[in-house]
């Protein structure tokens, strides 16, 4: 890691849901950072909180029910969470862009794809009509569309996945920004489309340093994609490092079971972990992960481990085995 | 073709019309399987893989006799599925059953998990009614879940014990064939382990055939022993798992398979990446279907002929003009 300043640095976050049945803590004590120019990858199952740490960077948490009860998000060294939000308006789509999972419903259906690009370039750039679509049909280049001055005019539905999942990523570059957060960017798209887009971030990233938090069940485009890995379950980060660390020697019994659950060729028969992911109102006491756990101790039952340095610095884990 | 066929699927054709304007005219055919063969052998799983719209929906549906064919047969135990009348019918409906992708929209909501899965066993009278309630118990054992969910509803389970509900349910009438359908895609990866196992387990005990349809191409490899890739309704390449994993012919399977992110990050990539999209399937291509993305495409040939799938070594069986089976 470097010693610069990180640009994204997310310090023990702690984002609520406040339902009638209690309060659930689907985000509890997330510290992370990201550098410039590099990828983070955020990988869980579902309902391990990774979209919403993502949606609290962005200040887009639905409230109600949900609430950023704590906890600080740096970027570039201002708090988000202290901004009023007039200012967050500025950074949201400008300095910060979000790319979602399903680029049907994030796309409005009854406005030309052109003009939702144009959109961003208006509002944050202040440009007018014509040079906003100008620059829209170089974004569109930009992503890969082919004949873009025509593609412009098209509506959402007269694309294919692969192509709206373009217009969002060229919607998220409009502005230039430092920093993008991608939700299951490639989950909706077949596997040749997914080898297309992530091409292209990894394109976009070098040639315009930004940094990429990524949020990915997937752990074959995380071991392509990411400098830095945490794994999520039930609010909590479990295990933090780099990413040839997190395949070749993982710590937590989580991550291990993660990665024993995928299809490998010459294994009959998989190691799934046992059980399932526990509702977010009814997460384990002590080690949230301990009634699904191989290694379960006694002290795990009571006793949540705090996620701690292991092997000299660099590698964080959340388990009492360490 | 030999006697021990259980499934022969032999030059299956099926279009859709496309309507579109004011009165829903319709303006042309979708062609979503283009002359499709294969053959499955008792106790075997066939993989079929490919990217959405490439037709492995519809054949799950044709096999099934849910949908009619415009041409082709598919003959089950050496009977034309189309022709069958009354009682051999529903013999059929019985030993064919399908998992579907989708747990949540494929359980009635409305119904308990106990009378979802004795259904079929009600509506084919293989039991006396009295005798379900044991057998339900029995089927739900097999499949991982406990006596109390008996009484449950579909919403209190998680994804991957509704699939399960949804294999209990394919497995009541003691079928030969299970279709499945994309069993697994919309399950957690931890899930999706556990779920992969148990169709493991079951095909042991039952000696149950499996058409597995995936566009996961690891899932496959894990679970299959043949496996068909297929592209805009075509099946270009087919062969064993490992030979075809190791070994790929067809340009397209090559595509696809260095498309796969793989989880080793110290592993070099080498990957094809295809230019474009998936051509529509409204106006097929003259020649190869795949010859408008091909890196490999001879321009003198690939684009006026269509290459048939023949076998280029050995069970090993590819539709290119430019391979021979010693790629």
């Amino acid at each position: 890691m470097t010693t610069e300043e990180p640009l994204l640095d997310i310090r023990n976050l702690q984002t609520h849901l406040v339902l009638e049945e209690g309060t659930a803590k689907v985000v509890d004590g997330v510290s992370i950072s990201l550098h410039k120019g590099k990828t983070l990858a955020l990988v869980g199952e579902s309902g391990c909180g990774k979209t919403m740490t993502a949606y609290s960077v962005l200040r887009l948490v639905p409230s109600p029910p949900g609430r950023i009860a704590g906890g600080s998000i740096l970027f570039e060294g201002r708090d988000l969470l202290a901004l009023p939000e007039k200012k967050m308006q500025d950074i949201r789509g400008n300095k910060i862009a979000m790319v979602f999972q399903e680029p049907l419903t994030s796309l409005n259906p009854v406005f030309k794809v052109g003009d939702q690009v144009a959109e961003v370039l208006r509002v944050h750039r202040r440009m007018n009509k014509k040079q906003a679509l100008q620059r829209t049909v170089e974004l569109l280049n930009d992503v890969g569309i082919p004949s873009p001055e025509k593609r412009v005019n098209d509506y959402p539905h007269q694309m294919s996945g692969g192509m709206r999942q373009r217009v969002m990523i060229a919607m998220a570059l409009a502005c230039e920004p430092r920093l993008i957060i991608a939700d299951e960017p490639t989950t909706a798209l077949d596997v040749t489309v997914q080898a297309q887009i992530m091409d292209l971030f990894q394109h976009l990233q070098e040639k315009q340093h930004m940094a990429l938090l990524l949020i990915t069940h997937d752990l074959g485009v995380v071991a392509e994609a990411a400098d830095t890995v945490a794994v999520m379950y039930a609010g909590r980060i479990m295990e933090y490092t780099d990413v040839r660390t997190i395949f070749k020697t993982p710590l937590n019994p989580y991550t291990k079971g993660l990665l024993g659950s995928l299809p490998h060729f010459g294994s009959d028969r998989l190691q799934p972990i046992l059980g399932v992911v526990p509702s977010v109102l009814d997460f384990p006491k002590g080690c949230t992960f301990s009634n699904r756990c191989e290694h379960v101790m006694d002290t795990c039952l009571h006793n949540e481990p705090e996620l701690k340095n292991v092997n000299g610095g660099a590698h964080m884990v959340r388990c009492w085995l360490y | 073709m030999s006697t021990q066929d259980l499934l022969r699927v032999e030059n299956l054709v099926k279009t859709f019309p496309v309507s579109s304007g004011f009165f829903s005219r319709s303006v042309a055919r979708l062609t979503a399987v283009n002359d499709v063969s294969f053959t499955l052998q008792k106790g075997e799983t066939l993989g079929l893989v490919g990217e959405s719209g490439c037709g492995k929906s519809t054949i799950a549906r044709l096999v099934l006799r849910l949908d009619e064919p415009d041409s082709g047969t598919v003959h089950y135990n050496n009977d034309n599925i189309f022709s069958l009348k009354g009682s051999d019918k529903k013999g059929f409906r019985r030993k064919v059953q399908i998992v579907f992708q989708d747990p949540f929209s494929s359980l009635n909501p409305r119904k308990r998990v106990g009378s979802i899965i004795g259904e079929p066993l009600l509506i084919h009278k293989s039991l006396p009614r009295k005798d379900i309630p044991d057998r339900v118990l029995e089927l739900m054992d097999m499949v991982g879940l406990r006596k109390d969910h008996y009484n449950r509803y579909p919403h209190e389970f998680s994804s991957g014990q509704r699939q399960r509900i949804g294999i209990a349910r394919a497995l009541s009438l003691e079928p030969e064939l299970i279709i499945a359908d994309e069993p697994v895609s919309a399950l957690d990866v931890s899930i999706q382990a556990q779920t992969l196992n148990l169709l493991l387990d079951l095909q042991k005990e039952m000696n149950l055939t499996y058409l597995f349809i995936s566009h996961d191409l690891s899932v496959v490899r894990f679970i299959s022993s043949r496996v068909a890739v297929m592209y805009l309704g075509k099946i270009v390449e087919l062969a064993s798992t490992p030979d075809l994993y190791a070994h790929p012919l067809h340009p397209y399977t090559e595509a696809l398979l260095s498309a796969v992110p793989v989880p080793d990050p110290t592993r070099e990539n080498r990957r094809i990446l295809l230019e474009g999209d998936l051509p529509t399937p409204v106006a097929l291509p003259k020649g190869c279907v795949f010859a408008g993305r091909c890196p490999i495409v001879d321009k003198t040939i690939c684009f006026t002929k269509q290459p048939p799938l023949e076998e280029k070594r050995r069970g090993h069986f590819a539709a290119c003009f430019l391979r021979n089976g010693n790629n």
